[in-house]
């Protein structure tokens, strides 16, 4: 391994693990910061009112205490977590929040989050699930509008047609790295381990797009230089919502599984989608949301995500299909069967391992990552 | 029968039966039909002759009459996990077989779902339609995020109103009936005033309508919107409690000491047990949602208000909107406490409820009680929790009296 690539993974790292200093440091240099909560938020508009966007998605490991006064024990972890932190004060250092209001869960954290953190600003953002008709676009458009009034508000400054356009071509770059990114992986596995694949796209959410861009411009080069490691471990394709507690990843990678591709939540599907042309900069962002086709979280009349999963996973050289399953994610829940027939019939093995982003311990599922192993070296 | 002298539980039985019987020949009639939700727009399909099935109510009533056990295990069995909704559930496991002994439902042409109950449905719905292979169609009624429905939300809706139009058309294989349709939205709108002048008797005290029947007067008001002899039938209704008051009768026979709301979907398996213990407890239902949440009234019959009204729908609202609700009920049915049914099925009901019960209570002042369970899964409930707290609630209720000096 390379010297600068131990560098550019340890100022990732360093970005997943000193995200308090990092707002700290924004804030300190005059930037407004807003956070972005699960699923799909436009960041591209924060971006543009030169606030600095900020991943929310919960934390690890974190006991749950005064959460329960807001949510039964059958609420996502993710949520939980949220909510914890929020009651906690870990959020009032932040001037805004973008919800989204995409699943029920979801629905219900746009009421809770001013109740447990009233000192920050919510903004809504409503997609509308029908995203494929062109009275959806008129609708996003609209919504998208006011989400820019109150980013204006609140930052002072106003999101111009050209700032945004800057900005979406920012992301779309680096968009395009991460897709990169993933390809390589698909293509030499073994190269990354499973915690660095998810700490480099983690990384995402807690840089400014311009700063990860550049790194992975250079992450990316020394990757295609690299020489493909003769592999012999488990190649597996990732499906779910997110893959934490991160130390399962650190027993993946002892036990010889690598991840040559996903379509996880809070992994590709954040980049997975360029934001297309269109003729104003709103309606562009409103249009990638009309180009989502299996997307667990949009109405999908045909329910192509198994189909979809099983393609990618192909493409991507996979032995199987990890489904990991964010407990209590009615979503999730509701596709596994199909994700879990569709992997199947593609001749893929698969496993579905339930997670909870709250969980102490990662032993449980090493017992069946190890069987599953055992299972797949037998098979072939 | 005479609709007009018939008693309203025999009518209601006699109403319930011929939906059926029209359901379950629709297909031998060369109708269509549609799977749907409660609260979907229903004017659409009476507009096309389409017949419809819900199959929530089907899990409802296959919970009521302890029919819910196999389907919950096949889907089980299919790899669903155990924590969905039970209607979903249900119904999952039931398209495998459509074999029940209390109640089947015929397989659907096409299934539509709206947004304006629960987002689970289009889940639910997504695999339902795959499984089955017919299409499926969407109305999304964006969440409240602020207050209500706004302009931008009815736009999008009645954008939706147009593919479905053109959907159904395709179905039919014919044009759409505007003739029919306009009708139908004015039929829908003297039923939505119907049931709501009937279910506004729960605000006379003693009240001579037992809330806890609104748990099955309101099957027509789901299933059969649109159509005339439902909105006779809530007249009836009307004329039968004014007979109770003249006669200073009530359906409950029990002392009506507390007055109180019941928040949530009702625990269908456990129906007899909850009614048994609230009357021993001399509680009788008269506040709840079920009268708010199917008035599905307009202000004039055009496609915009429809799309409003449906947008407006309470289980979409914002706390501040659900909170204002029901403290409204509760003041209008001049209820002494409420009881929350914290229910394992209902995310959207149950994740605001802890919001909801600081806020109502900042309001009013009343006492409240909680109690675990679900709305089918008759394992998610414990018959001993339920009596303790509908026992604390009483209690508090009487301790709230005393000290205002009431009787």
């Amino acid at each position: 391994m390379s010297v600068s690539k131990v560098e550019i993974l340890r100022e990732m790292e360093y970005a997943v693990t000193h995200i308090r200093e990092r707002v700290l440091d924004e804030k300190a240099r005059g930037h407004k910061v807003i956070g972005c909560l699960p699923i799909l938020i436009p960041e591209e508009l924060v971006h543009a009112s030169g606030a600095f966007p900020v991943g929310i998605w919960g934390a690890e490991r974190l006991p749950i205490v005064r959460a329960a006064e807001y949510y039964p024990p059958y609420a996502c972890s993710v949520v939980q977590s949220i909510t914890e932190l929020a009651i906690a004060g870990a959020y009032d250092g932040l001037d805004g929040v973008l919800i989204s209001c995409l699943c029920d869960t979801l629905k219900c954290v746009t009421q809770s989050f001013p109740l447990t953190c009233p000192s920050v600003k919510p903004i809504f953002v409503k997609h509308p699930q029908n995203h494929r008709l062109e009275g959806a676009v008129t609708y996003f458009i609209r919504e998208l509008e006011g989400v820019r009034a109150q980013l204006e508000t609140l930052t002072g400054r106003q999101i111009t047609e050209e700032a945004l356009c800057q900005s979406i071509e920012i992301y779309n770059e680096n968009r395009k790295e991460m897709i990169a990114f993933a390809r390589l992986l698909a293509e030499k596995p073994g190269l990354l381990t499973c915690r660095e694949r998810h700490t480099v796209i983690k990384a995402r959410y807690f840089m400014r797009k311009e700063e990860h861009t550049r790194l992975m411009r250079e992450l990316n080069g020394m990757l295609r230089a690299s020489t493909a490691p003769s592999f012999e471990g488990i190649k597996v394709y990732v499906s779910g919502v997110m893959l934490e507690p991160s130390h399962i990843l650190d027993v993946m990678d002892e036990l010889g599984y690598t991840i040559v591709g996903d379509e996880l939540a809070h992994e590709s599907r954040q980049f997975n989608h360029l934001v297309p042309e269109a003729l104003s900069q709103l309606e562009r962002l409103a249009r990638q949301v009309q180009t989502y086709e299996g997307e667990a979280f949009l109405y999908d009349p045909r329910k192509t995500r198994g189909e979809r999963v099983a393609r990618a996973a192909k493409e991507a050289g996979a032995d199987a299909v990890l489904f990991a399953l964010m407990k209590f994610c009615d979503t999730d829940e509701y596709d596994l069967p199909w994700v879990r027939c569709a992997a199947q019939e593609a001749d893929l093995p698969f496993l579905h391992l339930e997670l909870e982003q709250t969980m102490q311990s990662a032993e449980p599922l090493r017992t069946r990552l190890q069987a599953f192993a055992e299972q797949l070296t037998h098979t072939c | 029968m005479d609709p007009c002298t018939t008693d309203t539980k025999t009518l209601l039985k006699q109403l319930t039966a011929q939906y059926y019987d029209d359901l379950n020949h629709a297909h031998e009639r060369g109708q269509k039909v549609v799977w749907t939700n409660g609260l979907f727009p229903q004017e659409f399909f009476e507009a096309m002759d389409i017949q419809v099935a819900y199959p929530e109510n089907l899990a409802a009533t296959l919970g009521a009459k302890k029919g819910v056990m196999p389907y919950l295990e096949k889907c089980e069995a299919l790899g669903y996990s155990s924590d969905l909704c039970s209607y979903t559930r249900i119904g999952l496991g039931y398209i495998e077989s459509f074999d029940s002994d209390i109640l089947n439902l015929p397989r659907p042409d096409m299934i539509c779902n709206c947004t304006n109950i629960c987002g689970l449905c289009v889940k639910w719905f997504e695999c339902t339609a795959k499984r089955l292979d017919v299409p499926y169609i969407l109305i999304d009624t964006p969440y409240q995020t602020e207050y209500g429905p706004t302009e931008n939300d009815v736009d999008y809706i009645v954008s939706q109103f147009q593919e479905l139009i053109r959907q159904l058309e395709l179905l039919c294989g014919r044009p759409f009936n505007y003739k029919k349709f306009r009708q139908v939205l004015a039929i829908s709108r003297r039923v939505a005033k119907s049931w709501k002048r009937a279910t506004d008797y729960v605000q006379h005290s003693p009240s001579p309508l037992d809330g806890f029947n609104l748990f099955n007067y309101m099957f027509l008001a789901v299933v059969a919107r649109g159509k005339s002899s439902t909105a006779d039938f809530y007249d009836r209704l009307s004329e039968e409690m004014e007979e109770y008051l003249r006669e200073h009768k009530s359906q409950f026979k029990g002392e009506q000491k507390h007055r109180i709301m019941w928040e949530g979907i009702a625990c269908w398996p456990h129906l007899a047990q909850n009614y048994k213990c609230l009357k021993a407890n001399d509680m009788i239902v008269v506040g709840g949602m079920y009268p708010v949440e199917w008035c599905v009234d307009y202000d004039q019959d055009d496609v915009r208000s429809l799309a409003r009204a449906y947008a407006a729908r309470p289980p979409i609202g914002s706390l501040t909107r659900q909170t204002d609700i029901r403290a409204r009920i509760m003041e209008e049915t001049r209820c002494d406490g409420a009881l929350y049914h914290v229910n394992r099925s209902c995310k959207i009901l149950t994740f605001l409820q802890a919001g909801l019960r600081r806020g109502i209570y900042e309001r009013n002042h009343k006492p409240f009680a909680t109690f675990d369970g679900d709305q089918t899964d008759p394992t998610t409930f414990s018959p001993a929790q339920f009596e303790t707290r509908v026992q604390a609630l009483r209690e508090n209720m009487e301790a709230a009296k005393a000290e205002r000096g009431g009787p």
